[in-house]
Order: structure tokens, then C-alpha cells, then sequence
């Protein structure tokens, strides 16, 4: 059966069938963005209210921004062309203007590949005084040592902490009820605790129906319960034969405190904090912003300033032990990483650089209160307190520059993330947005891409039905073109 | 629109057409930045996002000639989608009060 008004109208509606489905779709799609729009005023207009956010502004790069809106405008009008050509019974000419389309799209979503990798290699840390520092190389780079207690949850036990013991892997012990080691040491993996675990098991289990049985015995129509898994054990502790220590990216860890620390899988370790490691570090700062700072006098009191200029203790290790104990090759062969990573600092004496990078700031902070008292108004409170640090050109001609190193002891740390979601609303609203109007057009691309090559037999069959085809999924792009054009100026310019 | 090689020939150019005034909105829209005082006005931003947006909608979606049918269904979205916002907004002026900030 031939399906009708594929080609032709409907004489009633003047439309045909696929004109109506798109549109109802993209009636669908305007609620949707619709909703996501709204959301983003919502959280912009309401974080105004907040005394310790600020809504970013100049954040994201325009001229970024500004080629990408050129393109997919300019992909708008290919669209057409496109659609016109086939019009024109120009098969060629239609396949061409699509492949330019195509490739406009795929410029379009490479471009904002390059904008999302600038985010995730860009970090933030978050002061307890709401001080913030920004910058490149983040390292937070943990290492308990001195750890003998350990305790897992048997449910949930996954062995990672295993894998990240430096050297050799002790044997363990089992803890009894008296807190003294039970049995003979063995070697902890997932299979000896659930081993452990059943064993355990079998002899409550044993225990609970003796119980039972007894009761019975004394009394036939005794309430009993019967054993149930959730009676089992639940915890373990252990104690290693010999103290050790782990290193792992303070992110991968549940809980970190400063004599004990636990994993995702609820392994706690008791231990402390190794003096390589006393906190987070950025290699190169890049921006100061003390606008939530709690200090009254931010600019010179703001914690900023005091760990501005400290660098990783795990930097200069290896350059500093002269003997090389057979366990620290492990730790050596991570600063050579470490420091082939953060290269950038490494010519760089630390504390002249955290002197230059406190002189940029207060210089154009400077400036900012100058030019206001010239043009005798108030200066804007977002420049008085906020300023790339790295590079900075005076009115005078006076040039700066400064590489400097920050290193925020872990209780100091309100916040560390690099430039996503997690770091603010800004790049919650940001990447989901700009992630789902990029999915958009990758799958426009595709649909556009399968009619250049794939259509010619259609075009062949009913030159029409395949313009009918193009023009819908024309419709598609110039739609994702329509949200474009409100999201560059909300995204890039507000 | 029509069939005939020479009305085709006309959109041809009046897309074209569009697609410049559009690229120059889009100058504009980044060049208003530059102006102080004028360039902080979102709403003149916001403003010429939405000339952009009626030119795509209007002459690129045929929405100038289009049939009342598909006329009605947008109507009505907008209509919901402006009301969606605004019902967000409320919210706004409605804040929940923590009892432990009072």
C-alpha cells in the first residue's frame, strides 16, 4: 500500500505528511530549549542574591563564539541553496552545496572541541576564605603512609587500594574481638575476603540455628527468626604485618582527613598525610579573585597571598634524595613525569614569581580605581578584585609577567575542579546547553550527510519526494541555527 | 513557493540576501559589546538575537507562507514556552527561606 501525501498536499491542510512531523517536532524542540533557557534565568537572575557567586563574565572566547555563529549561519544559507538546487533538478550542484554543509557542521563541532579542551585543562581551587586562584597543571597528588588498620566493608570491597600500595604488598592479619591479630597472615585480594566472608557466615549461621533450636526446645511455639543474609558480617579489620603507604589523585577518594582516609568502596586506612604532599597545587597561576573573599582587606590579606609562591614538595624530590632507596623509584619515576608535566615553572625561582604575580594584581587593581576616580565615578567592584595574574601591560608600558606556583594546604581547600560542571553554575548551564545543541548538530549533519549520499535514487524515482525530504531536514538545521544565534550572545557576550 | 525556474532564481537571491544581513547582525551583535554604556544592555543583545532569529524563521522556514495549520501549532508553543519561563521566573520572588538563615 502506498502511503499518501508523501509528495503532494493533503487538500484539506495544504500539507504534506513529513512537513506536519517536523514541525510538531520542533514544536516539541522549542519547549525543550524552551526549558533549558528558562532554567539558565532562573540560576542568573538568582545569582545575583548570592554573596559569595558571581555570575562569570568573559570567560569563554568571542572570537571563538563569533566564527562558529559565522558558520553555521553561512550553513543556514547552504541549506537552502541545497534545497534549490534539487528544485532546479541539479543533482550535482545539491550534493556539493550538502557536502559544504556537512563540513561547516563538523568545523562548527571542532571548534567547540578545541573550547571544551581549554575547560578541562584549566583548574580552579576554592580558599577556605572563598578565595579563588586559577590556573594550568593542577596536582593533587596524595600519599598516606605509616598505614597498619585497615577496614573494609565486605559488600563492597573492590582491592583498588591494593593497587595503589607503594612496593612490595604486606600480608595481613585479621582483627579479633580483643583488637589483637588472629590466624596466620595472608594475602588480601576481593576472593580471600569473600572466602573470609563465608567462612564468617557459615559459623553465625550455625550459632543463629542453634539459637533457634534451643528455643523450640524450650518452647515449641516460640517466635524464631530465621537466618537472614543481612545477619552476616558486615565489616572487617585488618592489620598489615608491616606499615605501608598509597599515593592516588585525592579526586579518586571519598573521604580524605588527616589521620585516616577512605575509598569509594568504604575501605578506611588509618594513616597520615605524607609532608610531600600537604596539599593541592596549580603550577602556573593565571587569575586572582578575591571578590567573595571573607578578609576586609582582601587584596592583602587574602590566604591568596600566603600560599602564593609554594610549590609541590614532590616537585624537587627526586633532586633532593641522594640515596635511592629501593622503594623510591616508584616515586622517582613519578616526579620525572611530574616535572616534564609542569615544565613551565621549572626556570622559575617561586617566590619572585608569587612577588611578581601580587604586583600585577595590585597594579591593575590600581589602574581599575585610577581611571574610575579620573572618570569620577565608582569603579566596577568585578575589576577591582579580579585579575589575570600571568601577563599584564600598565598604561605606562610596563610590562609583567609571572609563572608563579600556588600550594593550598588541604584543610585550606574549600573547592578544587577544573572548568566543568563541577566548578560552577556557569559551567553546569554552559555545558549542557552548548553539549546538547552539539549533539544536535552532529546528528543533523548525519541526516544531511545520508541524503548528499545515499539520495540519488530517490531523486531518481521522484525528484520531489527527496526536495520534500531536504527541505525537513533543512527545517531541523535552521532551527539548531535558531538556537545558536539566542545562545552565542547569552553565552559569550552577557 | 513557486516551481518555475525563474521564482526559484528569486529566492535564490533573497537567501542570499538574508544570509549577509545576518552575518552583519552577528557583526553588530559583537561590535555593541565594544560600546560602553550601549554595550552592556543585554536587552539590545538579546534584541538583535531575535531580528536574527524572525529573518531564519520567516524566510529560511518559510514561516511568511507557511500554512495556518503549522501557524497554529507554533502559536501555541510559544505561547507555552513564554508561559514555561514566566512561571519559572515566579519562583524567583517565591525563594524557599532556610529556618537556619532567618
Amino acid at each position: 500500500m502506498e502511503i499518501p501525501f508523501t509528495v503532494k498536499p493533503r487538500p484539506d491542510t495544504g500539507l504534506w505528511n513529513a512537513k506536519v512531523g517536523i514541525w510538531l517536532f520542533l514544536a516539541s524542540e522549542v519547549m525543550l530549549f524552551g526549558g533549558l533557557f528558562s532554567g539558565y534565568l532562573f540560576l542568573r537572575l538568582g545569582a545575583g542574591g548570592e554573596p559569595d557567586y558571581f555570575w562569570p563574565k568573559d570567560i569563554l572566547s568571542v572570537p571563538f563564539g563569533f566564527v562558529n555563529t559565522l558558520i553555521l549561519i553561512l550553513s543556514s544559507v547552504f541549506v537552502v541553496v541545497a534545497w534549490l538546487q534539487l528544485k532546479l533538478r541539479q543533482f550535482r550542484k545539491f550534493q556539493l552545496w550538502m557536502y559544504v554543509v556537512v563540513a561547516c557542521a563538523f568545523i562548527f563541532l571542532i571548534n567547540k572541541g578545541f573550547e571544551y579542551r581549554s575547560k578541562f585543562i584549566h583548574y580552579g581551587i576554592k580558599l577556605s576564605d572563598n578565595s579563588i586562584v586559577e590556573g594550568y597543571k593542577l596536582d593533587d597528588t596524595i600519599i598516606y603512609e605509616g598505614i597498619k588498620d585497615v577496614t573494609i566493608d565486605v559488600a563492597r570491597f573492590n582491592g583498588q587500594f591494593l593497587e595503589l600500595i607503594q612496593w612490595n604488598i604486606p600480608k595481613f592479619f585479621l582483627l579479633g574481638s580483643d583488637g589483637k591479630p588472629q590466624g596466620e597472615a595472608f594475602d588480601l585480594s576481593v576472593d580471600k575476603v569473600q572466602e573470609i566472608e563465608a567462612k564468617k557466615n557459615a559459623k553465625l549461621k550455625e550459632k543463629h540455628e542453634k539459637s533457634n533450636q534451643n528455643k523450640l526446645a524450650e518452647n515449641s511455639e516460640a517466635d524464631v527468626i530465621r537466618w537472614l543474609p543481612a545477619m552476616g558480617i558486615k565489616q572487617l579489620s585488618l592489620v598489615a604485618e608491616k606499615e605501608f603507604s598509597i599515593k592516588i589523585k585525592r579526586k579518586k577518594l571519598r573521604k580524605s582527613f588527616t589521620d585516616s582516609v577512605k575509598f569509594k568502596d568504604q575501605t578506611l586506612l588509618k594513616g597520615t598525610i605524607s609532608k610531600l604532599t600537604p596539599g593541592v597545587s596549580i603550577a602556573l597561576v593565571d587569575r586572582i579573585d578575591l571578590r567573595a573573599t571573607d578578609s576586609e582587606n582582601p587584596e592583602l590579606t587574602s590566604l591568596v597571598w600566603k600560599y602564593l609562591g609554594n610549590d609541590s614538595p614532590l616537585k624537587d624530590y627526586s633532586a633532593k634524595s641522594e640515596t635511592i632507596k629501593e622503594g623510591d623509584q616508584a616515586e622517582i619515576n613519578f616526579n620525572k613525569d611530574y616535572n616534564k608535566s609542569a615544565d613551565i615553572s621549572d626556570e622559575h625561582d617561586p617566590k619572585a614569581e608569587a612577588a611578581k604575580a601580587k604586583a600585577i594584581f595590585l597594579g591593575a587593581r590600581e589602574e581599575v580605581l585610577t581611571i574610575a576616580k579620573e572618570k569620577g565615578k565608582e569603579a566596577e567592584f568585578d575589576k577591582v578584585l579580579r585579575h589575570l595574574v600571568k601577563k599584564w601591560e600598565s598604561k605606562d608600558g610596563t610590562k609583567k609577567e609571572s609563572h608563579s606556583p600556588i600550594l593550598v594546604p588541604w584543610d585550606e581547600v574549600k573547592l578544587y575542579s577544573n572548568f566543568t560542571p563541577k566548578w560552577n553554575t556557569f559551567y553546569a548551564v554552559y555545558f549542557t546547553l552548548t553539549g546538547l545543541h552539539g549533539l544536535h548538530v552532529f546528528l543533523g549533519a548525519i541526516v544531511l550527510l545520508w541524503f548528499a549520499l545515499f539520495g540519488k535514487k530517490l531523486y531518481d524515482k521522484d525528484p520531489e519526494h527527496l526536495a520534500n525530504r531536504v527541505e525537513v531536514g533543512g527545517l531541523f538545521w535552521h532551527f539548531v541555527d535558531l538556537v545558536w544565534i539566542f545562545l552565542f550572545p547569552i553565552l559569550y557576550l552577557m | 513557493m513557486a516551481d518555475t525556474p525563474e521564482e526559484i532564481q528569486k529566492h535564490l537571491k533573497l537567501y542570499w540576501k538574508v544570509g549577509y544581513a545576518l552575518l552583519f547582525c552577528t557583526v553588530l551583535t559583537v561590535g555593541v559589546t565594544y560600546i560602553p554604556v550601549i554595550g552592556d544592555n543585554i536587552w539590545l543583545g538579546l534584541g538583535i538575537a531575535s531580528f536574527k532569529a524572525s529573518l531564519v524563521a520567516v524566510i529560511f522556514m518559510h514561516l511568511g507562507t507557511e500554512k495556518p495549520l503549522i501557524l497554529k501549532v507554533l502559536v501555541y508553543t510559544v505561547f507555552f514556552a513564554i508561559g514555561m519561563v514566566f512561571l519559572t521566573l515566579l519562583a524567583l520572588y517565591d525563594p524557599i527561606i532556610s529556618p537556619y538563615n532567618r
